[in-house]
């Protein structure tokens, strides 16, 4: 039991079907573990005990009687604090949202894990309203990465991220919208997958530009997110964006690899925006898969730049009410932008709109000559708390939004991509390929992510400090 | 645009749709306004098709 933190999500399922332990003593494990420890890294902003233990007994008494038991038969697990959780107010960050009425229902998606067996543990910390690259939360403190408690985790799903790094649970959920699973997966040395825009219907949910937003996950292997993929999948009538797909099982294709897949490398804007630290890790996972092939995705720049002016104004269009009459209780790090947001006139909106649907053309037909394009998933490994410029290739660019260039030109469109993360020598601070794939073929990425974790390119261990 | 142009654009625009900002607010948010303007930039003047509808569809 003493290890137990280690295990991934389907190990520990594995154990608690097979009665090595009780889903209960799993569930108290990770509960005592995050007691212990989490203050070093404010991943928790909720500890859900009380539910955690009752449910984990009801996983133990179908087992006792007789059940199967589930894929994540007692598998602990944490949720960013946009989803709702019934009794509790879904923060989303803010300060403003705790005087909402608490949640009368979970999230779909968490009776989705909570049905496949796994137990909710509690709610984690984020970027006030996911407006953030970061999680440096006025209100609620940063998030801390495992790696190295001085620098960010990414954002806006940090905690998403530091429970899962610091061995507290071994899955979690995020939301996506520019790159807020891939960026904190990808500095935290994580798997992530942001799937198909519309794939996981976002039903309870607290939304920030809906255009864009997708759910997911963040595991220490990939079998553990399509575990948790595969869980997650269906239809819900109740989100207007879900497409309303039946189950498409992405786990039992993972054996497969990256055999008989076309894969080829990100060039033009993607280059130019890798810094030379991911560029090695991206070399890496190149000469694992053998890649010879180099597309450009086709007006990268400025499918960000669209993705960038769109986000601002449906979330300053989300808040207007709140942004006109209390301002100052927004986190000054997302307050001065929201209201910008609301500014923004509705011809630059309508015309990045119009680009988008181009560059969705544009991006499809390189789909007919490609299967699976790799890049780096964020320019720069972690950089330091408080930290508002880096170095970009010999340039100053602002910290915070930079974070997401590589990220964003991807999610405009709403493909699917994993985050494979590369550990570095060292002590070195860990950074992710982002493995983008054609709509609905997350099990192509998530194929390529087992590849580059068999060759020994791509792992998530604890991180050596949460293990001291 | 200037940065008394961007002033002047915040401002009316800011008064058309009834959003005061605060004086603590003021520099961040010009600041933003003009970081989108420039942003926006980078697809505006792009030549698209005119049967090129946004991408957003609303389905009854």
């Amino acid at each position: 039991m003493s290890d137990l933190h280690t295990l991934g999500a389907a190990a520990l399922a594995q154990r608690v079907r097979d009665r090595q332990f009780t889903a209960t003593a799993a569930v108290r494990a990770a509960l005592a573990r995050i007691d212990a420890i989490d203050d070093r890294y404010n991943s928790f902003t909720a500890v859900t005990r009380e539910r955690a233990l009752a449910r984990a007994a009801a996983v133990d008494a179908a087992l006792a009687a007789g059940a199967a038991g589930g894929p994540l038969a007692g598998v602990p697990f944490a949720v960013k604090n946009l989803f709702d959780l019934a009794g509790l107010p879904t923060l989303a960050g803010s300060k403003i949202n705790r005087e909402q009425p608490p949640a009368a229902h979970d999230a779909v998606l968490v009776r989705r894990l909570e049905a496949a067996g796994a137990v909710c543990v509690g709610a984690l910390n984020m970027d006030e309203y996911a407006y953030g690259f970061t999680t440096e939360n006025a209100h609620y403190g940063a998030s801390r990465n495992p790696h190295d408690v001085e620098c960010i985790a990414g954002g806006s799903s940090g905690g998403s991220a530091t429970a899962v790094a610091a061995g507290l649970v071994p899955l979690t959920l995020g939301s996506d919208t520019n790159g807020s699973i891939r960026v904190p997966a990808s500095l935290c040395g994580l798997f992530g997958l942001k799937p198909t825009y519309g794939r996981l219907p976002r039903t309870g949910s607290y939304l920030f530009a809906a255009s864009f937003d997708h759910l997911g996950s963040l595991a220490r292997s990939a079998e553990d997110l399509a575990l948790a993929y595969d869980a997650l999948q269906g239809p819900d009538a109740q989100d207007p964006a879900c497409a309303q797909r039946a189950v498409e099982p992405a786990a039992p294709t993972l054996a497969q690899g990256a055999s008989g897949l076309r894969i080829a490398v990100a060039g033009g804007w993607y280059a130019q925006n890798t810094g030379p630290e991911a560029a090695v890790v991206l070399q890496r996972a190149v000469q694992a898969l053998g890649l010879t092939r180099t597309v450009e995705i086709p007006e990268a720049g400025r499918a960000r730049a669209a993705a960038f002016v769109i986000t601002m104004a449906e979330g300053g269009n989300l808040h207007f009410a709140d942004l006109q009459s209390r301002p100052l209780d927004f986190d000054f790090a997302t307050r001065d932008r929201f209201i910008a947001g609301t500014l923004v006139p509705a011809h630059y909106v309508v015309q990045a709109q119009r680009f988008r649907q181009w560059y969705r053309n544009a991006v499809t037909k390189l789909f007919d000559e490609v299967d699976v394009i790799v890049s780096a998933a964020t320019p720069v490994p972690a950089t330091r708390i408080g930290q508002t410029m880096m170095d970009l290739n010999g340039q100053q660019v602002a910290a915070r939004p930079s974070m997401g260039l590589l990220t964003q030109p991807i999610s405009c469109i709403g493909l699917p991509a994993v985050v494979a993360p590369v550990q570095r020598p060292g002590g070195q601070l860990p950074i992710g390929v982002q493995i983008v794939a054609a709509p609905w073929r997350e099990d192509h990425a998530l194929r390529v992510a087992a590849a580059l974790q068999a060759a020994g390119v791509a792992s998530a261990p604890v991180a050596a400090g949460a293990l001291a | 645009m200037t940065p008394e142009q961007v002033e002047a654009a915040v401002d009316a625009i800011a008064a058309a749709v009834g959003m005061p900002i605060p004086a603590e607010c003021r520099a961040g948010v010009l600041q933003n306004w003009a970081l989108m303007h420039g942003v926006a930039q980078a697809y505006l003047h792009f030549p698209l098709p005119a049967d090129v509808e946004p991408a957003n569809t609303f389905r009854p």
